[in-house]
């Protein structure tokens, strides 16, 4: 550190979420709030602050690098008007796709419904509550009963720049039988990357409703993001959400589906290609609080390099939920000899008329089938592209729109190529 | 030299010798035949000719035209013009028919050339028809639950796909019924022509009544103990395989 730098006349504390100053602040700043939300802000935030250090035998936090996901990098809040964008808006009456910070100004009393869901609560729990303390933007999708859009929503999560975090309280509630499909972009910073995201995402489906969303996520690989997703189903509601994970430092994702409404559906998968030193943390739950739903889980990671992931779900079916289907699967591919994936299926059922399935395996690509593709002219190299590519297919082809399933399809493939 | 030429091939698996000085030449316009008993080591050859990494050549010659084939990748000896039908082609789930054949011509194209997509599916499909495959097939994963028909179809579509200048087919008649193994034949015959070498082989002769081959050679142990025309092929179906044995170990 040169002299200069040391003598500098100003002395402002450096930023952190370990001071009191740091919200108290920030509050200061938002005095204009609405006092419901001022409350929910001050409660989470004491609620962060009187959460115990991070323990190190914490079972959500198992064979995490947690460390990875500190607060101590994080140097101060992003412009949350720059960190969230919306790309494609709704066109139909009776659904609005709005940003909070405009909705914050407009139309507060709308948005009373966002403290009443909890968040997933699987680990991140500082997060979680930051997020609610701090959260300056976030989308609000609402579609009114029997509402319904062809083209597909699209928003943008943009990372910040290096050093900031940017926290998205997110909220998508489709009444009776709407229909909506979502496609939200988490994009890198294009020239001072290494910011942070963390986005708080509450979803509500109401009767027969069914939300069609698709997440792909394309950050730099300095960056680091907490992605907390709670999925509340209700009667007969179908919720279909597949997430395509190509970048970010280390990721941590935490998912929550509750089946609560009779004859529920909750479809989920995921694929996550890992690339040099990349983490990916994944924690999910399927909670079957009502009979005859059905969920399943389809997570599928490809490690390169000394890419690792980490996932731990659980099926949880209460009492009541008889004649439930539930299925969860992890399946991982290592590619070279440095990768490392640790998997953690787990189920707990009180209910006794249940189909419930759970696997996870983790293997390389066998020799054999290298050879068939490299018998035809292929490189190894592209062979195990290839094999790689087609393992991660099968989450991807649950996304129902055919457009936006070929894109993803695309967006991975040039993801491989690079 | 426009042929395939095999000399004294000498080849194990771990510590497990199989081929033991296997000569064989296979000119271009010219359909060879290799019978022989289960385990006499028709498949190694074929698999040490494309270059497979669990076997190691002790000894011995193979060229393709001009190039020695023992040492080189997989990869490289396919865009030689070598291909080989497998006896039990793999599933790779995810893969799809048209992408992987797709992928296997882009490896053959020099800087700068590209695929145009209209044409690609045009051939595909024009390929697709002579062998009666349905054309949904292109979508679907490669060899991922075909039945074994399916299978052998599918390998002489990538074989008449990728134009090799010779082509192994290893047992593409295992598990055929009678019209799968016509239409399998005849996309066969359909390749031959004076500027492609084939090796054929077979377990059993019905297959030589489709694919009618200039030169029947029988394998035991390791070696080509008897080379004949196609009427070869009928003693062997009459006689057995036990005659040439004994007679191999006579001479
Ligand atoms: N991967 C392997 N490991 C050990 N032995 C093998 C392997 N592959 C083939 N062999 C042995 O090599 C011999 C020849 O097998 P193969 O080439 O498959 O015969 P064919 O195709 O004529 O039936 C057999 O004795 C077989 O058991
Ligand atoms: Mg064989």
């Amino acid at each position: 550190m040169s002299q200069e730098t040391l003598t500098s006349p100003v002395s402002m504390p450096p930023f952190s979420f370990n001071q009191p100053q740091t919200f108290e602040l920030f509050a200061e700043g938002r005095s204009w709030e609405p006092g419901w939300l001022a409350d929910y802000r001050k409660e989470c935030w004491e609620q962060f602050s009187a959460l115990p250090d991070r323990i190190l035998k914490d079972e959500r936090w198992r064979f995490s690098p947690r460390a990875r996901f500190g607060l101590t990098k994080i140097d101060g809040l992003a412009n949350a008007k720059e960190s969230l964008l919306i790309e494609s808006a709704s066109t139909v009456d009776g659904i609005s796709f709005d940003l909070l910070d405009r909705l914050i100004l407009d139309q507060a009393h709308s948005l009373s419904l966002l403290p009443k869901i909890s968040g997933p609560n699987l680990g991140a729990d500082d997060y979680s509550l930051l997020t609610g303390a701090f959260a300056e933007n976030g989308f609000i999708l609402r579609a009114q009963a029997s509402t319904r859009s062809d083209e597909p929503l699209i928003i943008e999560h943009r990372e910040p720049e290096a050093g900031k975090i940017a926290f998205h309280h997110n909220l998508i509630e489709l009444e009776a039988h709407a229909e909506v499909t979502l496609i939200e972009k988490l994009t890198a910073h294009p020239d001072n990357p290494g910011g942070h995201i963390s986005n708080l995402l509450k979803v509500r489906l109401g009767e027969g409703a069914r939300l069609n969303r698709v997440v792909l996520q394309e950050c730099s690989q300095s960056s680091s993001l907490v992605q907390m997703e709670n999925f509340i189903v209700g009667k007969n509601a179908n919720l279909n959400t597949v997430t395509l994970h190509l970048g970010s430092g280390q990721s941590r994702i935490e998912s929550k589906g509750v089946l609560q409404g009779d004859g529920a559906n909750f479809d989920y998968g995921s694929v996550y290609l890992g690339k040099n030193d990349q983490l990916f943390d994944q924690r999910t739950i399927q909670v079957h609080e009502a009979p005859h739903c059905t969920s399943n889980l389809l997570c599928k990671n490809v490690l390169c390099n000394q890419s690792r992931s980490i996932f731990s779900g659980l099926i949880k079916v209460e009492e009541e939920a008889q004649h439930t289907d539930a299925y969860q699967t992890n399946r991982n591919l290592l590619l070279g000899s440095e990768g490392k994936a640790d998997s953690l299926p787990g189920l707990e059922i009180l209910a006794n008329e249940v189909k419930c399935s759970h696997g996870a395996t983790t293997s390389r690509i066998d020799p054999q089938d290298l050879f068939y593709l490299q018998s035809r002219g292929i490189t190894s190299e592209k062979s195990e592209k290839l094999i790689a590519l087609g393992f991660l297919n099968e989450p991807l082809m649950g996304i129902n729109d055919k457009n936006t399933r070929e894109w993803a399809l695309q967006c991975l493939e040039s993801s491989f190529a690079s | 030299m426009n042929s395939l030429k095999i000399d004294n091939l000498q080849a194990s698996i771990g510590d497990k010798s199989i081929l033991h000085g296997l000569s064989l030449e296979i000119p271009k316009g010219e359909v060879h035949a290799i019978m022989g008993p289960n385990g006499s080591g028709k498949s190694t050859l074929a698999k040490v000719l494309s270059g497979h990494p669990d076997y190691e050549v002790t000894g011995g010659t193979a060229t393709l035209d001009d190039d020695s084939l023992l040492g080189l990748e997989p990869d490289e000896i396919s865009r030689l013009g070598l291909f080989l039908a497998f006896q039990y082609p793999m599933e790779v789930p995810g893969v799809s028919i048209a992408n992987f054949i797709r992928a296997a011509l882009n490896a053959r194209l020099k800087e700068g050339e590209k695929i145009k997509a209209v044409e690609y599916y045009k051939d595909l499909y024009a390929h697709m028809d002579d062998l009666g495959m349905d054309r949904k097939f292109t979508s679907r994963s490669l060899n991922d639950g075909f039945s074994g028909g399916e299978k052998k179809r599918c390998e002489i579509l990538q074989m008449s796909m990728l134009n090799p200048k010779y082509a192994i087919l290893d047992e593409t008649d295992s598990g055929l019924d009678i019209d799968a193994l016509r239409v399998v034949s005849d996309g066969v015959n359909r390749m031959r022509n004076p500027e492609r070498g084939i090796l054929v082989i077979t377990h059993y002769q019905r297959l030589l009544d489709y694919i009618v081959p200039d030169y029947v050679h029988v394998m035991s142990e390791g070696k080509i103990v008897r080379t004949g025309g196609k009427e070869l092929a009928l003693e062997l179906e009459d006689r057995g395989y036990d005659w040439i044995k004994q007679e191999a170990v006579a001479s």
